[in-house]
C-alpha cells in the first residue's frame, strides 16, 4: 500500500473509531446515570424475558462505555471494540425495526433522558444506527487493510517513473 | 473482546454494588406507573411539555394528591382532584370537564399512580385528552419552577 493510501485508510478507520465510539459514550452516560428509567424502557419494548430486564439495564450501559472508550482511546483494542459494537448496533437495529413492525409502541430509550424518544421518529433512529453500522463496516475494514505492512520503495527498485 | 465484556460485567457490578443508583437485580415492571401508563395508552409529557401546558393554559391541570399534600404546595393554575375522592370531586368539578377540555394530571412524583388512575378514571368518563405528566409535584418543584 502506498504512502496516501495508507493515511487514507488510518483516517476512515480512526474517523469510524470516533464517531462510533463518541455515540456510544454519549447512549451509555445517560443510562448509567439512570438505570432504573432504562430498565423500564426495556421491559416496555418487551423483547427480552422478565428475568434480564434489570440485569440488561445494569451491564449493557458499561458495555457500551467501555466500547466507546475503548474505541477513542486504546488502539490496541480497536478491532475487538469494533467487532462488539457491531453486533450491539445489530441487535439495536434489530429491536427498533420490530418495534415499529409493531407500530412503534415501545420507546427506544437509545440516549436515555439526553435526547428522549419523542424527538425523533423510529426510523430515523434506524437510520441512524444503520450509518454507524456502515461507520464500523468501514473501520474494520479500514483495519484489515493497514494489518498488511507498509513498505516504502527501496532506491533503485521498481516503481513509477519520476523523473 | 472478552476483556470488553469483562470490563462491562466488572463496572456493572461495582456501580450496582457501591453506586447510589442501583436497582434490583431482578424487579416486577409490570406495576410501574410509565408502563402501566403506556398500556393504558395515556400520553406522558415531560417536565418542559408540562411547563408549555400550563403556560398556555389549553389543559386544565388535576393535582391527583390529597388534599394535604395540595394545600401544601402544587403547580399554579392546578385543581385539586384527589383520587382518593375521585366521585366527589367528579360532581364537584363536572361543570369544567367537560369531554373536549384537555387535562393534564399529575401527583407527587415518578413512582406515584394516583394520576394515572385518575387519568385512566376520567378518560373512562369520557374526557377526550388526558396527559400524564410523571415527574409529578417533586420534579417541578426541584425544577424552580413556580409554585403555589
Amino acid at each position: 500500500m502506498s504512502g496516501p493510501a495508507h493515511r487514507t485508510v488510518r483516517l476512515v478507520e480512526w474517523a469510524g473509531c470516533f464517531v462510533t465510539g463518541t455515540v456510544f459514550l454519549l447512549a451509555g452516560i445517560p443510562k448509567i446515570l439512570n438505570p432504573a428509567l432504562f430498565a423500564t424502557t426495556i421491559f416496555q419494548q418487551k423483547l427480552l424475558p422478565g428475568l434480564f430486564t434489570n440485569l440488561t439495564a445494569i451491564y449493557l450501559p458499561w458495555l457500551e462505555i467501555a466500547c466507546g472508550l475503548a474505541l477513542i482511546f486504546v488502539p490496541a483494542a480497536r478491532r475487538g471494540a469494533l467487532w462488539v459494537a457491531s453486533i450491539l448496533l445489530a441487535i439495536f437495529t434489530l429491536s427498533i425495526g420490530l418495534n415499529m413492525l409493531r407500530g412503534g409502541f415501545a420507546p427506544c430509550g437509545c440516549f436515555g433522558s439526553l435526547f428522549p424518544d419523542a424527538a425523533l421518529p423510529p426510523w430515523a433512529g434506524l437510520l441512524r444506527n444503520v450509518a454507524l453500522m456502515a461507520f464500523t463496516s468501514a473501520a474494520l475494514l479500514a483495519q484489515s487493510f493497514r494489518a498488511k505492512p507498509y513498505l516504502p520503495p527501496r532506491p533503485g527498485s521498481a516503481g513509477p517513473a519520476c523523473d | 473482546m472478552a476483556a470488553l465484556l469483562a470490563c462491562a460485567l466488572l463496572l456493572g457490578t461495582a456501580a450496582q454494588l457501591l453506586g447510589p443508583r442501583g436497582i434490583p437485580w431482578i424487579q416486577d415492571h409490570s406495576t410501574n406507573p410509565l408502563v402501566m401508563a403506556q398500556l393504558a395508552d395515556i400520553e406522558i409529557v415531560d417536565i418542559d411539555k408540562a411547563r408549555d401546558i400550563q403556560e398556555s393554559g389549553d389543559f386544565l391541570l388535576l393535582d391527583a394528591r390529597r388534599i394535604e399534600d395540595f394545600n401544601a404546595g402544587h403547580i399554579p393554575t392546578a385543581i385539586s382532584f384527589p383520587n382518593t375522592a375521585r366521585e366527589e370531586a367528579l360532581n364537584e368539578l363536572a361543570v369544567l370537564l367537560q369531554p373536549e377540555q384537555p387535562l393534564l394530571v399529575y401527583c407527587s412524583g415518578p413512582e406515584c399512580d394516583e394520576a394515572l388512575l385518575l387519568g385512566i378514571f376520567l378518560r373512562d368518563q369520557g374526557t377526550q385528552k388526558v396527559v400524564l405528566f410523571a415527574g409529578g409535584f417533586s420534579q417541578w418543584k426541584h425544577a424552580g419552577l413556580p409554585v403555589e
